[in-house]
């Protein structure tokens, strides 16, 4: 099997990454639509996570850890993406304008705190998705973000600190500019 | 995050509804199935394709809220010097023609004509619209910012370059944006100058200045290949050189409005960018630092990483919460409310210390002020981000 593995090209291989993919493929596209926010872009990096899957077959020893490693690639996309869009972002001008109609897109018109977290740095609402909508631990946040763990609880305390202060408003603080 | 807060967040989260994943993607993993490694068919194409139909069919660099909002020019102190160049010139002999407007000059074909009078950009800082060379058509004229109700079109323009034969050229420039900006696509040299080609249809040259600009053809399909070749060699022809607006220190100061509600002074001597960094809520417009700022390095550094003895300061602009409750604001700022926050360390980033403001800028606007101070001489450049904080001018003009 390891030999099978190290081809990376094999039929039984690559066909069982796409059986768990297949299983996997809705919480798959709705991730990486809660990271980019936007439903057509989704679609393009799932695809693509599922490509480079295809692709790296190999480098999956262990079945069994195929969520994390798929959750890796995927949100390795997403991040790119991310990357690219917050250097320089191309769009149609009407596209702009248009009311926005993706279910992505609009969760943040659903309430205050939905809004406060569409509202942060991608890396920071990166963590509070994985942890709070994916229900993944801190430690498996940062196997699929490849970040140390202190870096992952930093993020997320920040994260939080800025959600509360846009939900809750300031708890504490003197006058001052 | 107080627990009940975290348990809202927890539930809402579970509480959205979202699709499943599309007919499309699982046909994709059929397709890996059956025929192996099939080739990448991502979607973005069909997105744009199908969004750009209406008023100018240019796709054009649409920076942030600006163009989404259509929001246009805050107080503009009337000392200010104009944010963008003349509008540029084209001669009108026969042949190939030369277009000339700041920084840029290229020679055009016959056939082409300069209609970039059709075209009113809104005055943002970082960004100005260049040109619009069209062939076979007359485009129908364009206000990136209008508000109010569309003037009738003359019946014989068009908006878009639909038909054979008609093709539409636009030239954007990003003035001032970080030196250490990646760009997508292939890398290339056009004119002997750094370039990316992104598509079939957009090419983004870096200039002697660092300024980018942004080349977009609208064209039928039928055409693109054809008038993609001729916009190459269009392109062959560029001049470009450094430029800038003119600028005065008052008192040593200089003011800058980058257009979005907001303007502040900040010391002759700092450096200044104009970010082009857009997230999902917000997006960067204007940085101001005492000294020259370093790209980061790592992934746990999110803008730039700041220098010894420098202090730096980032002007962001979100579409904020309702809430938070204004009337319980800490800070005022520019005479608006605003909240403080103060950081520590952070190290990713270089900085001794961190401080953020959020202000209300135009409800649910707000805009968020980061700043990151590091020594040694940290009184002084606290001293001077305050100075820069102290001057800050909220408000619309007009």
């Amino acid at each position: 099997m390891e030999g099978a593995l190290a081809t990376g090209r094999d039929t039984n291989v690559a066909e069982r990454v796409l059986r768990l993919a297949d299983g996997g493929l809705d919480r798959a596209f709705r991730l990486a639509g809660l990271i980019l926010g936007d439903q057509h872009e989704a679609e393009d990096a799932t695809q693509e996570a599922l490509l480079r899957a295809w692709q790296s077959a190999a480098s999956l020893r262990d079945p069994a850890g195929f969520g994390a490693w798929f959750d890796r690639i995927l949100v390795n996309v997403c991040r790119d993406r991310l990357r690219r869009r917050g250097k320089v972002r191309l769009i149609a001008i009407e596209a702009a304008a248009l009311p926005s109609r993706d279910p992505f897109r609009d969760i943040a018109d659903r309430d205050e705190v939905l809004r406060a977290m569409t509202g942060l740095g991608d890396d920071e609402r990166l963590v509070i998705l994985l942890h709070y909508w994916a229900d993944l631990t801190l430690e498996a946040v940062a196997e699929r973000l490849g970040w140390p763990v202190g870096t992952v609880k930093s993020r997320l305390h920040r994260a939080l600190d800025s959600m509360r202060l846009r939900v809750e408003g300031p708890t504490a603080g003197g006058p001052s500019i | 995050m107080t627990p009940d807060l975290e348990q809202r967040l927890r539930n809402s989260l579970r509480e959205i509804t979202l699709p499943a994943a599309p007919a499309e993607l699982r046909g994709y993993l059929d397709d890996l199935r059956v025929r192996g490694e099939p080739e990448v068919q991502l979607q973005r194409g069909r997105r744009v394709a199908l969004l750009g139909a209406a008023a100018a069919a240019l796709l054009v660099l649409a920076i942030g809220t600006v163009l989404m909002t259509g929001s246009r020019g805050p107080g503009v102190p009337e000392a200010s010097p104009s944010p963008l160049p003349s509008r540029p010139t084209a001669t009108t002999a026969l042949g190939p023609r030369t277009f000339v407007a700041p920084g840029i000059t290229f020679d055009y074909p016959a056939g082409w004509t300069d209609q970039s009078a059709a075209v009113e950009y809104p005055a943002v800082g970082g960004v100005r619209f260049v040109a619009l060379i069209a062939r076979g058509m007359t485009v129908c004229p364009v206000r990136y910012d209008a508000t109010g109700a569309p003037t009738p079109q003359p019946s014989t323009c068009e908006s878009a370059a639909d038909r054979p034969g008609t093709a539409i050229v636009s030239i954007l420039e990003f003035t001032h944006p970080y030196p250490w900006l990646s760009l997508p696509g292939t890398e290339t040299t056009i004119a002997g100058y750094s370039a990316w080609k992104q598509n079939a249809t957009t090419w983004m040259i870096r200039s002697p200045d660092e300024g980018l600009y942004i080349v977009t053809l609208n064209a039928p399909s039928t055409d693109l290949a054809a008038v993609g070749d001729s916009i190459e060699t269009m392109l062959g022809s560029l001049r470009l050189s450094a430029w800038e607006t003119a600028t005065i220190a008052v008192d040593g100061k200089l003011h800058e409005d980058p257009g979005r509600g907001f303007s502040f002074d900040y010391p002759a001597g700092w450096s200044r960018w104009y970010p082009q960094d857009i997230s999902t809520m917000d997006s960067a417009v204007v940085t101001v630092a005492s000294g020259l700022l370093a790209p980061c390095t790592t992934d746990s550094c999110q803008n730039y990483v700041t220098p010894p003895d420098t202090v730096a300061i980032q002007f962001r602009i979100g579409n904020g919460p309702t809430s938070p409750d204004w009337s319980t604001a800490t800070a005022t700022i520019g005479g608006q409310p605003a909240f403080k926050a103060d950081w520590g360390p952070v190290n990713a980033a270089g900085a001794d210390e961190g401080h953020t403001w959020n202000v209300r800028l135009t409800d649910p606007s707000v805009l968020g002020i980061y700043a990151s101070v590091r020594g040694p001489g940290l009184p002084e450049l606290r001293a001077a981000m305050n100075a820069v904080l102290y001057s800050i001018r909220i408000g619309r003009s007009q």
